[in-house]
């Protein structure tokens, strides 16, 4: 149970990154390592995929977000959406149902992830906003509650996609990250490379598939350590009696 | 080759295709209208001759500015006349040469010629003219002996300074490439030193030239300012706003001055509409008059005047100066603005 309370300290840090503008602080120039809305009253980070949109409608070469991406990927790659996302965290709350449902579905965020960079470049506006989520709760709800929003179009179709996620979270554990995240799609592209790692001792692995019932993206850790979906949770590890499989910081490269 | 390999391809492939299509835009890290600055702070011009000096224009906003003209307004000089630049694309500048000669009020001594700049920019299909005013610092020195010696700079073979340069989108793509790339490797092989060594490279390369052209500053000016339509607070509107015969009467019956600051920021979509109907109100009854705010350039006076809630700048907000009332965003816009303006002070 080590992880899942090392890992609880992660989220909670997040949390306290995400809404650390309560103290008053304001606005940084920090690119926060998940999906957290920067219109949200107490973000004092900016959004990856709200300033990505930004960047192709002003027609900016993303330099500064790259840098910053790269280095959030090298370092974690998914593990943030595990320890540290605030929306990954209340996907987390309501990871009820650990189901395991076809992989080839999980690609379905890097289709989101272009909807969202083609639609910014089309429309010229930030279309993926209007409709996340995230921002329902972080920026939709609050604004409401101070009396800068009020309940209108998009209001609704806030409101709209987020009883749809939430629905779609207690169906299928994480759901939202594991199909339509476009931050978990970037940050998936540098699972593979990323210091942060899952790894397997085939040796010890008796093929007994428990961690399988126990990962909240569906995936089979035995089998797909290194999968592209792994948020690095480490549910599986604590579950694991013959210790096969561990969570763990390297620079070593992969034999 | 496994599906899922081909799968991991792909997305790399993905990754490539998004960088491509971001770099092929290209531009700088800033985000204001035009900014006019004269090459020089103070011009000397002989009484009885002639001098030259630059008008440089920096359009840092996401939109192409029209029909920029210069116009003289006040003070003892003569402009010669202007050649107007028609458009100046987004994330360009240029300039205007401007030959002023003596006036015949002009005396010995310093003094200050004020001029008026115009121009029209465009968000998606709203349209505004813009006019500025600039003043010129002058210095009128002795007359000259023979007015042909005069030496004016020849505006079109000597520009103030060398044109910045063009933004190299083909390092950007150069970068991306090299990325994607990477990552395709990276995911059919997983972590080796190489690709671990590279991606660091990236992120030197990427951090340090993004905040060498302030990129992290134009990311902090993003995140915060509150546009109420970007994240889907409001509609965006599509339509200029029609001030409704009732308004109008309403707005011709005040009979007090009034004094309103439009906050905007030039890259919200809600913002040309608040503005438009604004100058509508301002257009029917003189006695209210309006002050455009770029909250990216006066975060200050944001603050100053409580258009920032929670640490958020929300644009675009309506002030009136006497109350302290502000009214945020264009939903119902009217009926708001018109109790803002008939609320006593």
């Amino acid at each position: 149970m080590k992880i899942a309370r090392a890992r609880r300290v992660g989220q909670s840090l997040g949390l306290l990154l995400g809404f650390f503008g309560i103290t008053g602080i304001g606005m940084t120039h920090l690119i926060f390592p998940g999906l957290h809305c920067y219109a949200c009253p107490w973000a004092i980070t900016v959004c990856p995929i709200g300033l990505a949109q930004n960047l192709v409608i002003f027609g900016t070469p993303p330099y500064f977000w790259m840098g910053m991406i790269v280095a959030y990927g090298l370092a974690a790659g998914r593990g943030f959406c595990g320890w540290f996302c605030p929306f990954g965290t209340l996907n987390d709350l309501l990871s009820f149902r650990k189901v395991k449902i076809g992989d080839a579905l999980s690609y379905s965020k890097f289709v989101v992830l272009a909807g969202t960079i083609l639609a910014a470049w089309i429309f010229a506006d930030t279309m993926f906003c209007k409709l996340c989520p995230a921002a329902s709760i972080e920026a939709s709800i609050p604004y409401l509650i101070m009396g800068v929003a009020k309940v209108n179009r998009p209001f609704l179709v806030h409101m709209g996609t987020l009883a749809a996620t939430l629905a779609g979270m207690v169906l299928i554990a994480r759901f939202w990250c594991r199909y339509l995240c476009p931050m978990g799609a970037l940050l998936a592209l540098f699972n593979r490379v990323s210091f942060l790692k899952l790894k397997l001792d085939k040796h010890r692995c008796s093929g007994c598939a428990v961690c399988t019932t126990v990962c909240p993206m569906g995936i089979e850790p035995h089998e797909q350590y290194d999968n592209h979906n792994c948020i690095k949770c480490g549910r599986c590890v604590d579950t694991c009696h013959l210790g096969a499989l561990s969570l763990g910081f390297g620079v070593k490269d992969d034999k | 080759m496994k599906w899922a390999e081909a799968c991991r391809w792909c997305a790399g492939v993905v990754w490539f295709l998004l960088a491509i299509l971001v770099a092929a835009f290209s531009g700088s890290a800033q985000s204001s209208i035009l900014e006019f600055s004269f090459d020089s702070e103070s011009l000397a011009i002989p009484l009885n001759g002639a001098a030259s000096v630059w008008l440089r224009i920096d359009n840092a906003s996401v939109y192409e500015a029209d029909a920029i003209e210069i116009a003289w307004l006040d003070g003892p000089v003569l402009l010669n006349p202007v050649e107007p630049i028609e458009v100046l694309d987004a994330f360009s500048d240029g300039s205007i040469p401007i030959i002023l000669s003596a006036g015949s009020d002009a005396a010995l001594g310093e003094s200050e010629a004020v001029f008026e700049v115009s121009y029209t920019y465009c968000i998606n299909d709203l349209c505004f003219q813009i006019i500025e005013q600039m003043a010129l610092r002058l210095e009128f020195i002795p007359a000259v002996v023979d007015p042909l010696d005069v030496q004016i700079v020849d505006p079109v073979l000597i520009p103030p300074e060398a044109e910045p340069s063009a933004f190299p989108p083909l390092f950007a793509v150069i970068l991306g490439s090299c990325l994607a790339g990477l990552l395709v490797v990276g995911n059919m092989s997983g972590r080796r030193w190489w690709v671990t060594l590279l991606l660091v490279v990236v992120i030197g390369v990427g951090l340090g030239y993004g905040i060498l052209l302030k990129q992290d500053q134009q990311a902090q000016s993003i995140g915060a300012v509150l546009c109420t339509s970007c994240v889907g607070i409001e509609e965006t509107p599509h339509e200029p706003p029609d001030l409704s015969d009732n308004a109008r009467a309403r707005v011709q019956a005040l009979t007090d001055n009034t004094e309103l600051l439009l906050f905007t920021a030039v890259w919200c979509h809600a913002c040309p509409y608040a503005k438009a109907m604004v100058q509508q109100v301002v257009a029917v009854n003189p006695l209210v008059t309006v002050q455009l705010i770029d909250v990216d350039e006066s975060q200050n006076a944001a603050s100053q005047y409580g258009i920032v809630q929670s640490g958020r700048t929300i644009v675009p907000a309506i002030l009136r100066v006497d109350t302290g009332e502000v009214i945020f965003g264009i939903e119902d816009l009217e009926a708001r603005l018109m109790s803002l303006l008939e609320g006593s002070p």
